[in-house]
């Protein structure tokens, strides 16, 4: 096992992939976070607008990072298996080790370092143009008080247990752009348009049972379970809180990472285990 | 010694290959031989565990492949040359594999070294040309320092000075008491490296001896045509010599040159019109066996013993063409013809050349 992580760090290192992805991470959570945090400094006006007064606002241009960048951890992860497909080195990792299991276990345990390194870049892109912009413009950043920090870590596992999900995702389609497209489709429209859905039925009329339904049902998705292991969604704050009933985060936390085991073992059972040619 | 036994694969209703039996011996190169699309691909992968077996089992010195530890470093294998991603560079290839051998990075570069890829090391495989390819497939076989090797189509992209490499190598191989097998669908490419050879055709075993044996089931054919067939016939016979019809009305008389029958029917004071050697070099016997009927040899009954009851050439060369089985009226074979001393292309192209 030892020398299957070995070879899945030294696989992941050899290619440009993790610098090319941790610039792109960097890039995009960097700049829309600086856009939001001018935003909210030249709104931020005592007489007529936004008082920022306490570090929440900080908070929720830290939050920049699991809102939008926890597709890059995904990515990590999921790449560790659709790269194998899409250049058919599943050939020679399955000549050094033929017993699959041991290679799918060993993509699983290395994608959390990974994973979680990903994710300080992701997070290190929120807070510096934050703290920056707010440091300059005088708002607070709570970056000297212990509940921010708290805050901090608890997006950043957040973010490195979408590494894990990548990993059985991948295994499940093994087609790169599928994958991505999916992920994509997954978190971004389905999750959202269900819950405008829960929001609309519950204010169209009576059947409140079907609100609690789909919300009981949403906080158990991908996305919902990663917003409330951080605790401080980006939605959230913008008064877009579809979701008052949310995962404790310890629960999140094993509903995310099970996911992604979830889709592992059925990768494996009936995708991982096939002839390769 | 690889061990072969009664290995079936199935592909839905395909039978890639159908109850296959054969050993390799250490100390030895097997070429494994057969039209593409036989089955040897779909073999050597059962054999190292990445397609399933329907049935049957590959062993390494009694051991499956997934039995082995560190199998890589016993086992090496070279398979096709597409297998790299290409933003890696050949050092970072084999140093992704090393862990898993129990290698470290010395032996990654010691092995490039011996391919021949030492200036290349630092170089993505996406540049490489597909004999690169080639011989980083080698080097990543070599890796472990193996006792046994695998190569399909090893000299597939490779140039002349490659080819000559590779055989080198091998047999210096072999001399040191390791087993190799190496895939081919051209005899030719192999003949000079290989001991034995198993060829096989729609996934069975069509033959399996050393080159030696096979070399001698190449017996001289002669065209002739002679005003009395049938005083011919009789006087080959009475010489042991082999006699067949041949379709332009003439005989085709086995194990005896031109000039023997010359000679003899001169003798014997018999008429001949043509007299003609049929070249069968060493790929022809290979394309006899394999059912794929060359151009010199119209009309061809194997030997007994030498195709295995129930097999069948495949469907499209069951049966000639109209032109062959029976000549328009009038048509003689070129007198004079004699094929060229060697039937084979001196190089084949990468693919599909012999088909």
């Amino acid at each position: 096992m030892i020398a299957a992580l070995q070879c899945e760090y030294r696989k992941f290192f050899s290619t440009r992939m993790w610098w090319v992805l941790s610039l792109c991470a960097a890039g995009y959570i960097a700049f829309f976070t600086a856009m939001m945090a001018l935003a909210f400094h030249f709104a931020g006006d005592p007489q007529n607008g936004l008082a920022i007064t306490d570090s929440s606002w900080a908070h929720v241009l830290y939050s920049m990072a699991p809102s939008y960048g926890y597709v890059f951890p995904a990515l990590i992860g999921a790449m560790a298996i659709t790269q194998e497909y899409r250049h058919k080195t599943l050939t020679p990792t399955f000549l050094v080790e033929p017993r699959r299991s041991v290679v799918l276990t060993a993509k699983f345990i290395s994608a959390l370092p990974m994973g979680l390194a990903m994710s300080a870049i992701c997070m290190a892109s929120a807070i510096l143009p934050t703290a920056l912009i707010f440091g300059l413009g005088g708002e607070p950043t709570g970056l000297g008080t212990a509940e921010t920090w708290g805050v901090i870590v608890r997006m950043l596992l957040a973010l490195a247990l979408w590494a894990v999900l990548g990993v059985g995702f991948g295994t499940l389609l093994h087609n790169q752009v599928l994958m991505i497209v999916l992920l994509l489709v997954l978190t971004q429209l389905i999750e959202p348009v269900a819950q405008i859905v829960a929001l609309v039925v519950a204010n169209v009329g009576d059947p409140a049972w079907w609100k609690d339904l789909i919300q009981d049902v949403l906080m158990y998705f991908p996305g919902a379970a990663s917003n409330a292991i951080s605790g401080t969604s980006f939605y959230d704050m913008m008064g877009m809180d579809f979701m008052p009933s949310a995962l404790p985060w310890g629960a999140a936390i094993a509903v995310l990472a099970g996911w992604g085991v979830l889709f592992g073992v059925l990768g494996y059972l009936f995708t991982f285990r096939r002839d390769v040619s | 010694m690889i061990e072969v036994r009664a290995l079936t694969k199935q592909f839905g209703s395909l039978v890639a290959v159908n109850n296959l039996s054969f050993v390799a011996q250490p100390g030895r190169v097997t070429g494994f031989l057969g039209p593409n699309g036989s089955g040897k691909t779909t073999t050597l992968r059962a054999a190292l565990g990445l397609i399933t077996a329907t049935s049957g089992v590959v062993t390494f010195d009694g051991r499956r492949y997934q039995e082995l530890s560190k199998p890589a470093a016993q086992v090496g294998a070279a398979l096709e040359a597409s297998s790299f991603h290409p933003g890696r560079t050949a050092i970072g290839h084999l140093r992704a594999m090393a862990p898993g051998l129990g290698v470290d990075t010395r032996r990654c570069h010691e092995v490039l070294d011996l391919v021949g890829l030492h200036d290349a090391a630092k170089k993505r495989v996406g540049k490489f040309s597909l004999g690169m390819r080639g011989r980083l497939g080698v080097a990543a076989a070599l890796l472990g320092n193996p006792r046994t090797l695998l190569l399909d189509e090893p000299t597939n992209g490779l140039d002349p000075e490659g080819i000559a490499w590779i055989r080198q190598l091998l047999r210096a191989m072999a001399a040191e008491g390791r087993t190799i097998v190496i895939s081919s669908h051209l005899l030719s490419e192999v003949e000079q490296t290989v001991d034995d050879v198993v060829i096989i055709a729609q996934g069975r075993l069509i033959h399996q001896s050393s080159l030696d044996e096979l070399k001698a089931m190449d017996r001289p054919r002669t065209h002739v045509v002679a005003a009395d067939p049938a005083a011919l016939a009789r006087l080959a016979q009475s010489r042991g010599w082999e006699v067949q019809p041949a379709p332009d009305g003439g005989l085709t008389v086995y194990g005896a040159d031109a000039n023997a029958i010359g000679q003899a029917a001169f003798a014997a004071g018999l008429e001949l019109h043509q007299l003609a050697s049929l070249h069968a070099g060493l790929e022809e016997t290979f394309l006899r066996l394999t059912g794929q009927f060359g151009l010199g040899a119209p009309v061809f009954a194997a030997p007994a013993g030498v195709v295995p009851p129930g097999y069948a050439p495949p469907p499209g060369y069951a049966a000639p063409p109209p032109g062959y089985a029976a000549p328009p009226p009038g048509y003689a074979a070129p007198p004079a013809y004699v094929p060229p001393p060697t039937a084979l292309p001196p190089q084949a192209g990468p693919e599909g050349g012999a088909q």
